[in-house]
């Protein structure tokens, strides 16, 4: 089926249309809310409310880019909206240095290497995933991170790339990546 | 999203690993989505209906209980020479000079149930005569003992009460008393005591005169209850009538592109095409019934249906079908304006077997009239009729793409305002009150469940057995 008739579909709310839509790219959009969610639960709940938006406002989808990108647009808006919600997450997107995280074997499951890499990503503190998972993995620049979590710009570089270094420390640890450089500054305050 | 800043070798690599990885969400997460963005409307329509019909109920009770009521207190009001005969005749005036303060003091106003007499007219004709030829002490038996008994007499229809005998001051066997509430009502009580005193001479002419001197005497007036609340249920069996072909007026439709069609008749007609089975539907409804004469009632009323029919069909990968087109030379789909849906159910040719069911919520306003044909008070034979706008209040209908290909579900194609129309015949059983009926019905939409845009035309049938129970509202 063409994407032509699903959108087609879509706009006259057909939920034959819809599902497929939905089939299409639930699963991809699932990882994205999973990697700024507390749990699957929450994920799925942003999954949800994303896809609801997707549903709602597809007639402003206007074949100007890719399907995928849009729908992927309103899906990490949502999350960041949900996240916004959360108080500590508005205290942990502002500090400056995080707290040494302790990591072990057994916090990152060893099942494939995508998964080991997400579940990385997950044991950062989230004011760190959360800007780590727009700048790295999303594309957006800083300006745009700080525009959407009410930060300073500054604030978002720093948080970034304090993220990276705490999460290629932990990959190094995970032997996910190969240990290509010895430990930055902020890797003291890690404890094995 | 396109990248607006340079990646290096850490972040490509963590985007790479993010796009690997894939979730499957529980199927609740579509469920909800597809109940937010498709919301079951039976529900609030079936509460709907049902509170309807408690209203209805509750309000045909406040009517009748309010029609008791205006003779309730017709009864327990004091009562005035007014409505004790009018005019300047009336007996209790003329009594309430004679012996105004027994009359007046013991008077207690009782409920036709406390211990009131119920007379017929004929047995008050009887009484009177024989009241008047014998004056009041020597009244006759029978009716003696309803004024020795109760103090009072009472009309059919019309109970009111009258004399207390608890006083000590009256005696029962020598009191009497008549009474009618207001409008068209009788009354008048005479008294005496049988305590020597002053009023005995008083007391004694009163009853020595003629009663047609005292008494301005009105009959009442025996109206015929014409109001009637009825409600009933009708199991019934729906189907559907189609009509529409994908011929234009001088041209077949091209069928090149759908191979499977062998029979060149699909294009004739509709009902060739599409193979489907009546299933069980429901019609639910309350009526206010007026009775013009003993022969004809006229009714009004308000009816919940549900109809419903199965269409067999077959399940298939999903594709495009084409509905409504607006080209005037025929159904060559796929033009502009015309309505295109995915389908994942063909008419033919799928991979499974299946069984799309097609069903409607509609409120009705039956609006007709009855006819007795044969009969007495007990039961009757009658047939009648209705014309019943209808609006559709939900639906759930898979409708045959224009080149009977497909089927998809498209409500902007469901007409919401319809036109139905029913005939019945049925035998009721009356009950005092009550009244049952059970007959026969059968309905018919006189407009297509579908807007005129669409070619093809579907008229609903549901042929049914109503059980019905009315009650006389008095």
């Amino acid at each position: 089926m063409t994407e032509e008739a699903m959108l087609n579909g879509c706009l006259h709310n057909d939920a034959v249309a819809q599902q497929l839509l939905y089939n299409r790219f639930s699963s991809k959009m699932l990882s994205v809310c999973y990697r700024y969610a507390k749990s699957r639960e929450d994920a799925e709940d942003m999954l949800q409310e994303g896809f609801i938006k997707v549903f709602t406002q597809i007639h402003q989808f206007q074949n100007r880019g890719a399907l995928e990108g849009w729908i992927r647009k309103i899906v990490v808006h949502t999350c960041i909206n949900n996240l916004k919600k959360n108080k500590k997450f508005a205290e942990s997107v502002d500090i400056i240095h995080a707290s040494s995280i302790k990591v072990r074997e057994e916090s990152v499951p060893s099942i494939i290497q995508a998964k080991q890499v997400i579940e990385c990503i997950r044991i950062l503190p989230i004011g760190y995933r959360t800007v780590l998972n727009l700048y790295a993995i999303e594309g957006y620049s800083h300006k745009e991170i700080a525009a959407m979590l009410d930060i300073e710009e500054s604030t978002s570089r720093s948080q970034y790339t304090r993220a990276k270094a705490m999460l290629e420390d932990i990959l190094i640890r995970k032997n996910i990546l190969p240990k290509q450089k010895e430990n930055t500054e902020w890797l003291a305050a890690v404890k094995p | 999203m396109e990248r607006k800043h340079y990646m290096d070798e850490f972040e490509n690599f963590l985007s790479e690993k993010a796009d690997q990885y894939k979730l499957y969400p529980s199927d609740k997460v579509w469920e909800n989505i597809h109940k937010h963005l498709h919301p079951n409307r039976r529900w609030p329509y079936i509460t709907a209906g049902l509170l309807l019909i408690g209203l209805t109920f509750v309000g045909e009770r406040f009517i009748s209980h309010s029609a008791n009521t205006g003779v309730a207190s017709a009864v327990n009001s004091p009562v005035s020479s007014e409505t004790l005969g009018g005019g300047n005749s009336s007996l209790a005036t003329e009594s309430s000079s004679s012996v105004p303060k027994n009359i007046d003091q013991n008077r207690t106003p009782v409920s036709g149930k406390q211990g009131a007499k119920v007379i017929s007219m004929q047995d008050y004709l009887a009484f009177r005569e024989s009241s008047t030829a014998q004056k009041a002490t020597n009244i006759s038996p029978a009716t003696g003992e309803a004024i020795a008994d109760g103090n009072e007499l009472v009309f059919v229809n019309n109970p009111v009460a009258t004399v207390d005998k608890s006083s000590p001051r009256l005696n029962p066997e020598t009191s009497r008393s008549f009474g009618t509430p207001a409008g068209g009502a009788v009354m008048l009580s005479v008294q005496r005591e049988k305590h020597q005193g002053p009023m005995d001479a008083t007391a004694d002419a009163e009853l020595a005169r003629p009663w047609t001197d005292n008494v301005n005497i009105r009959f009442p007036h025996f109206k015929p209850n014409k109001w009637a609340w009825q409600f009933y249920v009708a199991p019934t069996v729906s189907y559907r009538n189609l009509s529409g072909s994908m011929e234009t007026k001088n041209t077949p439709v091209q069928l090149s592109g759908i191979p499977y069609i062998a029979n060149a008749d699909y294009g004739k007609d509709v009902n060739a095409a599409v193979s489907q089975r009546p299933a069980m539907g429901l019609q639910v409804g309350t009526s206010w019934i007026y009775s013009v004469n003993k022969m004809l009632r006229l009714k009004i009323g308000l009816q919940l249906n549900y109809s419903r029919y199965m269409v067999n069909a077959y399940k298939a990968a999903p594709e495009r079908a084409a509905y409504a087109p607006s080209d005037p030379n025929g159904f060559t789909g796929y033009n502009s304006d015309s309505i295109r849906l995915v389908s994942i159910y063909r008419n033919f040719n799928g991979y499974t077997s299946v069984d799309l069911t097609n069903e409607y919520f509609q409120l009705a306003a039956p609006m007709g009239a009855e006819l007795k044909l044969l009969g007495d008070r007990k039961v009757e034979w009658v047939i009648a009729g209705t014309v019943q706008p209808t609006y559709n209040l939900n639906n759930q209908a898979y409708l045959i793409s224009t080149n009977f290909k497909n089927y998809a579900e498209e409500p902007t194609l469901i007409r919401r305002w319809n036109l139905a129309t029913s005939f019945e015949t049925y035998v009721s059983i009356s009950t005092g009150n009550y009244k049952w009926q059970i007959g026969p019905q059968f309905r018919y939409q006189l407009l297509s469940s579908y807007k005129d845009k669409y070619p093809i035309k579907e008229y609903l049938l549901d042929y049914g057995f109503k059980i019905g129970l009315s009650r006389t509202i008095r």
